[in-house]
């Protein structure tokens, strides 16, 4: 992996205002509405007991918006950090994006996006074990 | 920058890698053979004209379209049409709902009108709609979008962009026309936006049909999919379960 420092090009998507800000957006929601009230139930769970992959998320993401970190994480681990990544990603991007600052960019060769690409599916597939059990 | 064949690091700008003799080939696909949407190319249709044809050729003939869709050029215009088609749509639902709502009621069963939340959308007024959808359309798109573009990454498809996935989604959004037709609009919707993601997906990334399938169905399968594995592993074993008591 190569870490390098870039200038922003005109025309560039901003993935850090736009991700981080639905991200910042559903954490507004999370302390202000009822969202738990308001969304339907997980159909998975109702029929099959077990959670779904994304079950705990709306819950983790209703922690996190009342400053409970902990419980987000214990709620929902990866949709949490998720989540916490996002807000700090938006921050970034908007100071960076402000401030005419260069921006760290990642170059991956292949092996490492294919090696990066089995890591992910892992952490859900982990994510979801570990809602089986503790869910 | 790294060879894609070798791995190994090259410096910009180099046609072949020093390590391995590879070619780099770091271009969005067929961006030459490209050209503007009827949408994108107001000046020419004009803006009524621009709508309707891109609705006409991303609906009845989305291969054509999405393969001459090009990959860059901004997302304000694919977002700009996906909120045109998608507020049309919805208010022409709603009057739908509105005149049907009668109707529909003496079909429905009590224990579903009295669930809670049935009645959640009916208070809601067209102007509180008005406010209300578009941000929800446009939350809707980058949503999708990311979603479907990382299962389009994971199984290294995604060959233009993110560009290309946004445009193919926002695009699609042509299918929600067929909820102006009233009782079955939204399923045909919920079918032809499907294929016309897949075939936009296909088309703008030149990727396979199946890779393109896999980014579009597999979020949805992931939740329903496994459902249906669940249910068909249960009636398997209750089958199984009732063969051998008939068996003893």
């Amino acid at each position: 992996m190569r870490v390098s420092l870039k200038q922003r090009t005109p025309g560039q998507i901003e993935f850090g205002v736009i991700y981080g800000g639905i991200g910042l957006l559903a954490l507004l929601a999370g302390r202000f509405l009822p969202v738990i009230g308001l969304l339907p139930a997980c159909i998975f769970k109702g029929l099959t007991g077990l959670p779904c992959p994304t079950c705990g998320s709306t819950r983790s993401v209703v922690h996190l918006s009342h400053g409970a970190v902990s419980a987000a994480l214990f709620t929902n681990p990866l949709a949490a950090a998720v989540f916490i990544a996002a807000a700090l990603f938006f921050g970034y991007s908007v100071v960076t994006l402000l401030f005419h600052i260069p921006r760290l960019v990642f170059s991956l060769s292949e092996r490492e996006k294919t090696r990066s690409r089995g890591i992910a599916a892992a952490l859900v597939l982990a994510n979801w074990i570990y809602l089986i059990v503790t869910l | 920058m790294f060879c894609p064949h070798c791995g190994k690091e090259i410096t910009e700008g180099q046609l072949f890698c020093r390590h391995c003799g590879g070619r780099i080939t770091e271009t969005v696909p067929n961006a030459g053979g490209r050209e503007k949407t009827p949408w994108e190319d107001r000046e020419t249709h004009g803006f009524l004209g621009g709508i309707f044809k891109t609705v006409k050729e991303s609906l009845f003939a989305p291969s054509a379209f999405f393969r001459k869709m090009p990959v860059t050029g901004g997302l304000a215009d694919p977002l700009l049409y996906a909120l045109i088609v998608g507020m049309v749509s919805t208010m022409v639902s709603y009057v739908w709902q509105i005149l049907f709502q009668g109707t529909m009621q003496s079909y429905i069963p009590a224990e579903m009108r009295a669930a809670p939340g049935y009645d959640m959308f009916q208070g809601l007024g067209i102007a509180v709609l008005a406010v209300v959808v578009p941000i929800f359309i446009i939350l809707w798109l980058f949503i999708w979008s990311g979603i479907v573009h990382l299962c389009l990454m994971m199984v290294k498809g995604a060959k233009a962009g993110f560009e290309a996935t946004f445009r193919a989604v926002a695009y699609s959004n042509s299918a929600y026309l067929f909820m102006v037709i009233p009782i079955c609009g939204s399923l045909i919707t919920a079918v032809w936006s499907m294929v016309l993601i897949i075939i936009g997906l296909k088309e703008a990334h030149e990727t396979s049909g199946g890779k393109a399938a896999f980014a579009e169905l597999f979020p949805l399968a992931l939740c329903c999919g496994l459902i249906a594995a669940v249910v068909a592993l249960g009636i398997l074993a209750a089958s199984l379960g009732t063969m051998s008591r008939i068996s003893h």
